[in-house]
């Protein structure tokens, strides 16, 4: 009887360990948050470039600060490669965005159908972060916070 | 409007010859590669190519756009192999949940 209760507490134990081993982070609720909220504000900034830049330059500050955080709270996240590598492509100095930001004080104003081109690409590109966080998966209830 | 199917036609000539004179081994694949991606900025590129003819872009921003779309084949390749590995973890702790209860009612 003793031997078959060890057994069975080996086996536990065993399941605990493997199921802990996860190939990619779990979802975050906080980084799903940061990736919409980011995708809204940066939307609504494009919107303004058809103004100076300098008009806006500090709304342009505040957003850099926003993905930054965004990206420094994922990257904190263990098995997360993925979603940074997506920051990292969103977020590049040749990226869709940094170059339309740089197009846009370097140029001046933008044609009001040129922004909406770049915000559908922009758009695209937090998609891609949001949906990827929304398509892992959930946190077991009893599991530690390891992922 | 433009004719797109011409652009297409001429992209796709662009791509086998690009491929044939940088790759040996891979040569089919990136040519199957290349097409793919055409085909994914087709809708775009139809787009753009009409602002373009229309005079509601530059020839620069033209660039621009069809450079981004280089960045967006990237991105989703990212969130694809991210949701593999999610998939694959959901099925392995299925498959090793499934194990656990064989086991433990085996004994």
């Amino acid at each position: 009887m003793q031997i078959i209760n060890v057994t069975r507490t080996i086996i536990i134990l065993l399941f605990g360990i493997l199921t802990g081993c996860s190939t990619i982070a779990t979802y975050d609720q906080a980084a799903y948050a940061n990736a919409t909220n980011a995708k809204v504000d940066t939307l609504a900034l494009m919107d303004k470039a058809t103004g100076s830049y300098s008009n806006y330059s500090k709304e342009i500050a505040a957003l850099h600060l926003e993905l930054d955080k965004a990206y420094e709270y994922d990257k904190g996240r263990p098995l997360n490669h993925y979603t940074i590598s997506s920051w990292d492509v969103l977020r590049g100095d040749n990226g869709i965005l940094n170059r339309f930001l740089t197009a846009w004080k370097t140029s001046g104003p933008q044609s009001k159908t040129f922004i909406e081109d770049k915000k559908g690409h922009v758009g695209r590109e937090f998609d891609e972060i949001i949906q990827l966080e929304s398509g892992k998966n959930k946190k077991p209830q009893n599991q530690s916070s390891q992922n | 409007m433009a004719d797109i199917d011409k652009i297409i036609q001429s992209a796709e000539q662009g791509i086998a010859h690009l491929a044939e004179t940088t790759f040996t081994t891979y040569k089919t694949q990136a040519i199957a590669d290349g097409n793919a991606f055409l085909q994914a900025a087709k809708a775009d590129l139809q787009n753009y190519t009409d602002q373009l003819e229309q005079g509601q872009i530059t020839a620069d921003q033209f660039r621009d756009l069809m450079q981004d779309e280089g960045d967006l084949a990237k991105m989703d390749a990212l969130k694809e192999a991210g949701l593999a590995h999610a998939a694959f973890d959901s099925f392995i702790n299925g498959v090793i949940s499934i194990i656990i209860t064989a086991a433990i009612s085996a004994i």
